[in-house]
């Protein structure tokens, strides 16, 4: 199974994307927070991240910065309702494969996901 | 009327102009989340000293839902969605696609979900005012209180209390288009975010 690491500190939003990835065959994990995904991301090692940007204590691009450090290959897209054309240029110069504006539908985030696979 | 609040030197034809663009992304976004058409019943801009800000959500003591999220960046402010309990637990179910909550208390799950339409209404503002000027605004997180509307604005004005007695308000007023149910959103700028004004009309 690929592993995808779903990062929001919102548990609604979190758990819409973990099920919609557990029903189409991903093993997912969860972090609340951006600290709470550097760790995970040691742990679980996933195939892919799904990053929101908004996010108290490390914020998104913030944790984007240390993923890509900790591993210059981290497959990353951007889940965020923060869709700023600034931010948008910034996440993918960091290092983030594709960017999602938040609501999504279902099968954005699922071709995303399989784009950062690639 | 906006002439009596705005500093002098603000372009308030572009001023409005921007409010009128974010708004209406910030709808846009609410309306998506919600999945049904948003109206925009009314929008107003007046400045008003902080304790009557509580008077445009019903009186101090009015059991509001406050959905409050702050932005910084380029210019500072605070947004707030404000909605009557049946009317949050209303669009709550929209949000689940469930029935509406008939409770009082909300579990994290539900709060979560009241905070992500918060999340979404307010970046869809600022994403619209920030893609026209080339500027990033960053919004907090948001939180979610439910309590008097007198509780509430104590919280969310602490802030700009400690600023000024005098609290600048753009007020929106909103119903899904089957009239199931309506809020209010209102952002309350600091004057750094009146001056972007200029940016927008150079």
């Amino acid at each position: 199974l690929s592993k995808i690491l779903v990062v929001d500190d919102a548990a609604f939003m979190r758990m819409r994307c973990t099920k919609m990835l557990s029903d189409s065959g991903f093993e997912v994990a969860e972090a609340a927070d951006g600290n709470e995904a550097l760790q995970k991301y040691k742990e679980f090692k996933p195939d892919g991240v799904l990053l929101d940007i908004t996010m108290p204590e490390l914020d998104g691009l913030a944790t984007l910065k240390e993923l890509i450090k900790m591993d210059p290959g981290a497959r990353v897209a951007m889940v965020t309702a923060m869709g700023q054309q600034s931010m948008v240029m910034e996440a993918l110069k960091t290092g983030a494969r594709d960017f999602i504006v938040k609501p999504f539908e279902a099968e954005r985030v699922l071709a995303a996901v399989r784009k950062i696979m690639e | 009327m906006i002439q009596d609040v705005a500093p002098a030197n603000i372009d308030l034809d572009a001023w409005e102009e921007l409010m009128k663009k974010g708004i209406a992304n910030a709808v846009s976004g609410l309306s998506l989340m919600v999945r049904k058409k948003i109206c925009v019943d009314s929008v107003s801009i007046s400045r008003v000293p902080a304790k009557d800000v509580i008077s445009l959500v019903g009186g101090p003591e009015t059991l509001i839902v406050g959905i409050y999220l702050n932005f910084s960046g380029a210019a500072d402010g605070h947004l707030m969605l404000a909605h009557r309990p049946e009317v949050a637990y209303e669009l709550l179910g929209m949000i689940l696609g469930e029935e509406p909550v008939k409770r009082d208390d909300l579990s994290d799950f539900e709060q979560s979900a009241l905070c992500e339409m918060g999340n979404i209404t307010g970046s869809f503002f600022l994403n619209a005012i920030a893609d026209t000027l080339e500027i990033t605004l960053y919004p907090s997180p948001p939180a979610v209180i439910i309590d008097m509307a007198g509780a509430i604005m104590d919280i969310a004005l602490a802030e700009i209390l400690q600023e000024s007695g005098e609290v600048l308000v753009v007020d929106t007023a909103f119903t899904t288009d089957d009239q199931q149910a309506g809020g209010r959103f209102m952002i309350m700028p600091d004057e750094s975010f009146m001056l972007l004004s200029q940016h927008y009309a150079s």
